[in-house]
């Protein structure tokens, strides 16, 4: 009998040490499925988001070339009618002739209100002569009589990853814009200088700030600064919010300049 | 002096004291780090302090050399009750519990008709063993289950079901077989040697706890440094 007790502990151990080695070991390989999974979620998210930006900037070119080639064309095409029609109307009825020439205005104003949209949709200057002076022209053409927007960049800038500058571009243009238009800034500054291995972008305004927080809940309103976040997430990318209601804001963008594990082709103009 | 109970006590048994250094070891390794300690960890605070108050009386029987077998039932009742109470705080379905509360019931059914105030209960004991066996077995289906565990090398209640586990798995048939194993207590009868097995699995036990108080204390410092 007391061997049967001997031979049953030992068994009932041998046992539970299995089922102990077994839980541990299994547990940790579920574990690490799941993070595996995890990884590949994220990076097919991130790839979604990437396919989103390239639609969208693919869109935006598509647009841009039809004002320019339909819209555009069809405008010149009927300045020059008006043109002709303006010469018969001056000689058979004088009267006519303001009429017509205030219709040739604001023609003239729709082609470059047309033109003016078209290029600020596909930023051929980045394309052209790369981030630095598409900045300058961004900054040259958000100034006027009260707002002034000064671009400071210290160093000569590396060669960037191919969709690096249009990402820092289009979050600089995002912030100028909520600077000017829902903080009412008047001196904008636009700094962008190389760290190792990166870039950094801060935009400093000395406008009325904001409520980060209150912001981010705010679906409709915070929708821009959930763009610039989305943008900085497909190219491994970190933003800094120093603000506060009642001062300037500070914004800093820290991107890597490496080799992104998401590729967004980059259509050439 | 040397002629005091306890000291004649200690000085003719002292291998019998070892669980009860572990017993010490695991409740100041517990006072060490309460402030760290989860609801089921505060459960087994609580059922080291019944064992220590029960050890104590028994030891303080055996020095008079009065009766302390009833004792070791108590203590039974003392341990299955802050068990349940750890699990049940973490094994929060509807399943487990019923499953928890129906053990306990059990448990206590077959107490009430084996307890005795001048034998172990073996049946009593082995029961509580199986139940024991029946906790970890739960704990280890729900944590493979929910997968909220990060790392199982370093969580306490992984270690506490590990301990308690291979503790009844080790003493379950001494006490199911208790006639056999420790119903000879003469000089060169059987009760030493099986005593002596349950001392060990009983002191193993208690080292797993000291081990899972410093898990405790490790994970609530990762936690913290997750949420910081």
């Amino acid at each position: 009998m007391k061997l049967y007790i001997a031979v049953g502990t030992a068994v009932l151990l041998v046992m539970a040490i299995f089922i102990i080695v077994f839980v541990a070991y299994y547990q940790q390989k579920q574990i690490r499925q799941q993070l595996i999974l995890k990884e590949w979620q994220e990076k097919y998210r991130k790839g979604l988001l990437a396919a989103t930006l390239q639609a969208q900037e693919h869109e935006r070119r598509r647009i841009a070339q039809d004002l320019h080639d339909e819209i555009g064309t069809m405008l010149s095409v009927t300045k020059l009618s008006l043109n002709q029609l303006g010469r018969t109307v001056e000689h058979n009825d004088p009267s006519s002739t303001v009429l017509v020439q205030k219709t040739r205005s604001l023609l003239d104003e729709t082609i470059a209100n047309v033109r003016r949209i078209s290029r600020d949709l596909v930023p051929t200057t980045l394309e052209r002569f790369g981030l630095v002076s598409a900045l300058e022209e961004l900054a040259e053409k958000a100034s006027n009589g009260e707002v002034h927007v000064e671009l400071s960049c210290s160093d000569k800038l590396p060669p960037l990853m191919p969709q690096l500058d249009l990402t820092l571009f289009r979050i600089a243009q995002e912030l100028i814009n909520n600077a000017i238009k829902h903080a009412n800034a008047q001196h904008i500054i636009i700094d962008l200088h190389c760290q190792p291995n990166g870039i950094l972008l801060s935009v400093i305004d000395d406008g009325q700030g904001f409520d980060l927080d209150e912001i981010m809940k705010d679906r409709k309103r915070g929708l821009g600064l959930r763009n610039i976040e989305s943008r900085l997430n497909v190219i491994d990318g970190h933003v800094t919010f120093d603000v506060e209601e009642g001062r300037g804001s500070r914004i800093h963008i820290q991107v890597k300049n490496l080799k992104p594990e998401v590729e967004v082709e980059v259509e050439p103009v | 002096m040397v002629d005091h109970p306890y000291i004649q006590l200690v000085l003719k048994y002292p291998h019998s004291f070892l669980p009860d250094l572990f017993l010490v070891l695991a409740l100041v390794t517990g006072l060490v780090n309460y402030l760290f300690l989860d609801k089921a960890s505060h459960w087994l605070f609580r059922m080291l302090i019944l064992s220590l108050g029960i050890s104590l009386l028994q030891n303080h029987n055996a020095a008079y050399r009065l009766n302390n077998l009833y004792l070791y039932n108590l203590n039974s009742v003392a341990e299955i009750g802050c068990l349940t109470g750890a699990y049940w705080v973490e094994l929060k379905s509807k399943r487990n519990r019923t499953i928890l509360l129906i053990s306990l019931g059990v448990y206590l059914s077959v107490f009430l008709y084996d307890f005795s105030w001048t034998k172990i209960a073996g049946i009593t004991l082995g029961v509580q063993r199986i139940i024991m066996i029946v906790y970890a077995l739960l704990y280890f289906h729900y944590i493979l289950t929910k997968m909220q565990v990060q790392n199982i090398l370093i969580h306490a209640m992984f270690w506490i079901s590990a301990g308690a586990i291979v503790h009844a798995a080790g003493t379950l048939f001494v006490f199911l077989f208790v006639k056999v194993t420790l119903g000879d207590v003469s000089s060169n009868g059987s009760y030493g040697l099986y005593i002596q097995i349950v001392r060990a699995f009983t002191a193993f036990f208690y080292v797993v706890l000291i081990i899972s108080f410093w898990l405790r204390r490790r994970e609530f410092r990762m936690a913290e440094h997750i949420t910081v």
